[in-house]
């Protein structure tokens, strides 16, 4: 194998393990981002309002139910659309820094998939 | 090395790197809060009230000094870590290369074997003149091309690295000023570029709840998917990022060609 062939290759492996890292950590589910949405939002206007960390435990609180949320509906429904979509966009802005066109596809493809899978 | 010039540059874009991260986790994210880090910073160095005020001011010092080191490390990572829009810096590059092909040509067969050879290397990949729009449209999509321009980065940074030592040895007054200030520009701008494209990168991720309300509501349709908030902030830090970078490339390319050509036909009997 060439040597910008392998240079490629790791390219694509490096754009992955971009997706690869928050879509795994991250609430992306819908039902767990409608649970951080329900349980952050009046728990950053206290915090905003008092100035206390109250606000800030509480999101806290909130990313960890969405998280388990997250890991609920992965048992049940394996689709993971917002980490692909996610994936897709941080692969195409990668690839298209690289090389506009195919770069852009092969990266959104690519990082796309691997989103999807983690 | 001129260490001020430098300190001011790794410092000036460190600092852009970190008041974006800073302003992505509180403003963009809500993450974290101001009075987090304010009071994160004064549990764990031990600046708060308790403490006595000389212990406090020597504390303030240290931290002052610690993140002046910090951001000029930053700084330093990103210049190091260089341009993602090399490519499109090459294509700029051999752009000015096929527009100044009738005097590089003479000055190219008087250098060594290996800088000719990577010069006509450099033209016939670049070549304009060969390629018609539906060619330039199918080269986009050829991942060919892409390699065969990625195996062409060594003779990039050759040619750049010999115009730049030939005007510097052969010109009458040493590398000009205009030159220098478009080549630091340059850097600078490739390395806060960088800064702006791992900020639009984190934001696919990070930035959820930031609707624009105050763009979008204008009518009764006062709801907007989150995405389109998130992808709109995306594209205009890599937009940014792109533009930075590749305009004060262009601008610097034309500062070395012009240099290299006058000084070419200086030494001309």
């Amino acid at each position: 194998m060439k040597t910008h062939q392998s240079i490629h290759i790791l390219l694509i492996i490096l754009i992955g393990g971009v997706s690869w890292l928050p879509a795994s950590s991250y609430a992306d589910h819908p039902h767990a981002t409608q649970a951080v949405m329900e349980q952050t939002r009046p728990n950053t206007n206290d915090s905003m309002a008092t100035g206390t960390e109250a606000g800030t435990i509480d999101s806290t609180a909130a990313l960890s139910t969405a998280a388990g949320a997250q890991g609920d509906d992965t048992e049940e429904s394996p689709s993971n659309a917002g980490g692909a979509a996610k994936g897709c966009a941080a692969g195409a802005a990668v690839g298209t820094a690289l090389a506009p066109g195919v770069g852009t596809v092969a990266g959104c493809i690519v990082a796309g998939i691997w989103g999807w899978l983690w | 090395m001129n260490f001020g010039a430098r300190f001011s540059e790794f410092g000036m874009t460190g600092a852009v790197f970190w008041i974006a991260q800073i302003l992505l986790f509180t403003v963009g994210t809500g993450h974290i809060h101001g009075a987090d880090i304010l009071a994160w910073t004064e549990h764990y160095v031990g600046t708060d009230s308790t403490q006595s005020s000389v212990l406090q001011d020597a504390t303030g010092s240290l931290l002052t000094v610690f993140g002046l080191i910090g951001i000029f490390v930053t700084g330093m990572i990103l210049d190091m870590i260089g341009s993602i829009f090399f490519m499109q810096e090459m294509r700029i590059f051999g752009r000015h290369i096929n527009n100044n092909q009738d005097w590089l040509d003479g000055l190219a067969g008087q250098c060594p074997a290996s800088i000719n050879q990577d010069y006509e290397d450099f033209k016939s990949e670049f070549s304009e003149s060969l390629t018609s729009l539906k060619e330039r449209f199918r080269h986009l999509f050829d991942p060919r091309v892409f390699y065969r321009r990625l195996a062409l980065r060594f003779h990039f940074r050759h040619l750049q690295t010999y115009l730049l030592s030939y005007i510097h040895v052969y010109s009458d007054n040493g590398s000009s000023d205009q030159l220098m200030d478009h080549v630091h520009v340059w850097r600078t701008a490739r390395a806060i570029s960088m800064a702006l494209f791992i900020i639009a990168i984190e934001a696919i991720y990070l930035i959820k709840d930031f609707s624009f309300d105050w763009l979008f509501c204008e009518g009764s349709d006062c709801t907007r998917p989150e995405w389109v908030s998130m992808i709109l902030i995306h594209l205009a830090l890599l937009g940014l990022a792109a533009m930075l970078t590749l305009k004060s490339y262009n601008r610097m390319c034309y500062s070395l060609f012009t240099l290299a050509c006058a000084t070419n036909n200086s030494k001309a009997p």
